[in-house]
């Protein structure tokens, strides 16, 4: 009896079901009901935020338009890369099985969509699709431009992660390459934002195809880095003298659990929702009263309940920090750990203040200028904080990484540093500069503190094992 | 469906994994596929199923080269991977849908069929709305065999099927391969577990070395059954027994 496949399966049908499936993973993507309704919760907060963009756009007048347009465009690279460790979130992998019967171009496009359309994406989509809509009457560049920094993102976001992952498990030929390319990338996005803020182009037209040549760019950037990680990958987990096989198990695998952080932060996904809902009510009630408060508000709050989601960098950097203090090659590399934890509240201060200056009237249109600049480089020093570690650090980390996904400390700290951001804008907003500078060395200091407070768990045995 | 091949040969770095290693298997036929950790017993069943490309030598299934039939060699080959079996994000009822789209099924043609194999190795179908990475190794295993048998593949090329199984999963196994065995079917299963292999199998191939010591009939391997796998095996990878003089002195 023959077997009853048959030859050509429905790419069509194949689509769909990836499509299906990454988008159930939002909605309930764990068994988790807990988790569930704290994604509807996210996803309604994100509409009320939506619909105050749309409103942002409507009612502006000419001088004021681009600034409100890039701000909020901007909005949809930071949802993306702040959503990037949802707990469902697998680092590049690959949904068709290599033994399948598909041709390499179709397995190839399967792949990326099922690893570009991940819950950033799709809250982006979201964003995208609510504010489009509702301002349609102005034209359809919102929208072109907004798919385009989508797809533009998701694939800087996760091709960064991937170079990330692969250099510190397996090592990876061309890295400096990479980091380069995914810099370019990141700069040119950056000054899309910046080339729209000045009015430096002449039409919608050309900001788009200008948006579009980057667009290439950075899927090809995506495209490149999986193959060469994977390859890397595969080399290592051959190999007799790869990191990898010198860890506990897979390294690979390892890693990737702990990027699967739904233990870290199971009771933080309802809280976070919900200030996110708080917050957008508050909004709504001072919208009644008067149009600029809101706009100066909701400037301060570009999305701060999403760098909660970005849970990864806080706990990465603790687990970062545990392997370097038991290492002595690490040791050596302190100092790239501290700067890779302050960039972050920094990140986020620079954020608030934004809408702060605009609220006191002491905005100058270079701030924009000088934030814009500021993300790619800052993003990128992150990464690079956390790269070309000693080989056997590098390992460690993915043991931790394995190990300590577990407890919720990492979960609650962030929590905490979160609360303190929004403090932070608060009292920006409400022109307390100094108690907000204040608050703001709080948190950095609060950062390097969580980061050092290395919890004496049962992994430090596994930590002295690895290193006899 | 018969598989063959052809000079073969692999290495990983400064490692031979595979050196020239040639072979004829019929169908019909379920071939235990023996060997020492490291010996590249899943390289072999990753280059038969083009997972691995060989540095050198080419695969063969019916008559028919995997270079030049890829697509319609592989849809009538079962797989079941060592590791990457199924993906943690679906569930296991996703998981099957995903596989018939693949294998380009259509749900009619496999409605009872799926049933009943589900029905053989779970007790409990609620746990397939479940995400795959909340099941037990056991049940990974029992779901990544169905997949792997859900097109009724001619040539199933099984990693480790017996790893991580307790007892009454591992006789499930077991009798579900002996019930789907058939003259134009060939499995090949690579595994650890002799009994289990002794079992099952009418053909045995040793890996050692980078090459094949031994391929041929079971009953060829234990001299009509006078020997035992465990025996034959050994002779032929580890003919001297280890002295373990030193090791009771240091660990007195």
């Amino acid at each position: 009896m023959e077997s009853i496949a048959r030859n050509k399966p429905s790419l069509y049908r194949l689509t769909i079901f990836v499509l299906r499936t990454r988008l159930r993973l939002i909605i309930s993507g764990t068994d988790n009901t807990a988790l569930n309704i704290g994604r509807i919760l996210l996803i309604i907060g994100l509409i009320f935020y939506s619909i105050a963009s749309a409103a942002i756009l409507l009612v502006s007048d000419d001088a004021q338009r681009s600034l409100y347009y890039v701000l909020i465009m901007s909005s949809i690279p930071a949802i993306i890369i702040s959503s990037g460790v949802f707990p469902v979130l697998k680092l590049p992998s690959s949904v068709v099985p290599g033994y399948a019967p598909l041709p390499g171009k179709q397995v190839g496009m399967l792949n990326l969509i099922y690893n570009l359309f991940r819950p950033g994406t799709l809250y982006g989509l979201i964003f995208l699709g609510v504010t489009s809509s509702l301002t349609y009457s102005q034209g359809p560049w919102l929208f072109i431009d907004g798919l385009m920094l989508i797809i533009a993102t998701s694939a800087l976001d996760f091709a960064v992660k991937q170079t990330v992952l692969a250099a510190q498990t397996h090592g990876i030929r061309g890295l400096k390459l990479l980091i380069a390319a995914g810099a370019v990338n990141s700069v040119g996005l950056g000054l899309y934002f910046v080339m729209y803020f000045f009015e430096m182009l002449t039409s919608p037209l050309i900001y788009s195809m200008y948006l579009l040549l980057f667009t290439i760019s950075c899927v090809i950037y995506y495209t490149y880095t999986v193959e060469l990680t994977e390859t890397a990958s595969t080399t290592s987990i051959f190999s007799n003298d790869s990191v990898g096989s010198k860890s506990i198990g897979s390294v690979s695998a390892a890693s990737r659990l702990a990027y699967t952080r739904k233990h870290s932060t199971k009771p933080m996904y309802l809280l976070i929702p919900a200030f996110n809902l708080i917050i957008g009510l508050y909004i709504y009630f001072l919208a009644e009263e008067t149009m600029s408060e809101v706009f100066a508000l909701m400037l301060a709050f570009p999305l701060l309940p999403f760098t909660y989601v970005h849970n990864n960098f806080w706990g990465f950097f603790r687990e970062t920090w545990l392997a370097v203090r038991l290492s002595p090659a690490g040791r050596k590399t302190k100092w790239r750990i501290f700067l890779g934890a302050v960039w972050m509240p920094l990140l986020l201060d620079a954020v608030s203040s934004l809408g702060a200056l605009i609220y006191s009237g002491q905005f100058r249109l270079y701030h924009v200028g000088i934030y814009l600049l500021l993300i790619p480089p800052v993003m990128l020093l992150s990464y690079w904080s956390s790269l070309r570690f000693p080989r056997k650090v590098n390992a460690l980390i993915a043991i931790n990484q394995m190990t300590t996904f577990r407890n919720n400390t990492s979960g609650i700290s962030s929590f905490v540093i979160v609360l303190f951001c929004y403090f932070i804008s608060f009292l920006m907003v409400l022109g307390s500069y100094g108690i907000a500078i204040t608050a703001a060395v709080l948190v950095c200091s609060l950062t390097a503190w969580q980061i050092q407070k290395c919890e004496v768990n049962s992994h430090y045995k596994l930590q002295a094992e690895f290193y006899k | 469906m018969s598989l063959a091949a052809r000079n073969i040969t692999k290495t990983f770095g400064q490692l031979q994994v595979l050196d020239n290693l040639s072979f004829d298997f019929p169908s019909g036929c379920i071939l235990g596929l023996l060997g020492n950790n490291g010996a590249g017993k899943s390289t072999l069943i990753n280059i038969m199923c083009d997972l691995i490309r060989p540095d050198s030598g080419e695969v063969i299934i019916n008559g028919e080269k995997f270079e030049t039939h890829s697509l319609e060699i592989r849809s009538k080959m079962g797989v079941l991977p060592e590791t990457g079996l199924l993906n943690t994000d679906l569930s296991g009822k996703e998981q099957l849908e995903f596989a018939a789209l693949l294998y380009g099924i259509k749900p009619s043609d496999i409605g009872e069929q799926l049933d009943t194999m589900l029905n053989y190795f779970f007790d409990d179908l609620s746990l397939l709305s479940r995400r795959c990475g909340t099941y037990s190794t056991g049940m990974r295993k029992k779901l990544g065999l169905i997949l792997a048998f859900l097109h009724k593949p001619t040539v199933a090329l099984l990693d480790e099927p017996f790893s991580g199984l307790d007892p009454a999963s591992a006789r499930l196994v077991i009798n579900f391969l002996k019930s789907y065995q058939r003259e134009d079917r060939s499995i090949l299963i690579s595994s650890h577990n002799l009994s289990y292999v002794q079992q099952i199998s009418t053909h045995i191939a040793v890996l050692h070395e980078g090459t094949f010591p031994f391929m041929g009939t079971h009953e060829d391997f234990t001299e009509d059954g006078r020997n035992q796998l465990e025996n034959s095996l050994f002779e032929l990878i580890m003919p001297n027994e280890k002295d373990t003089n030193d090791l009771k002195r240091v660990l007195a």
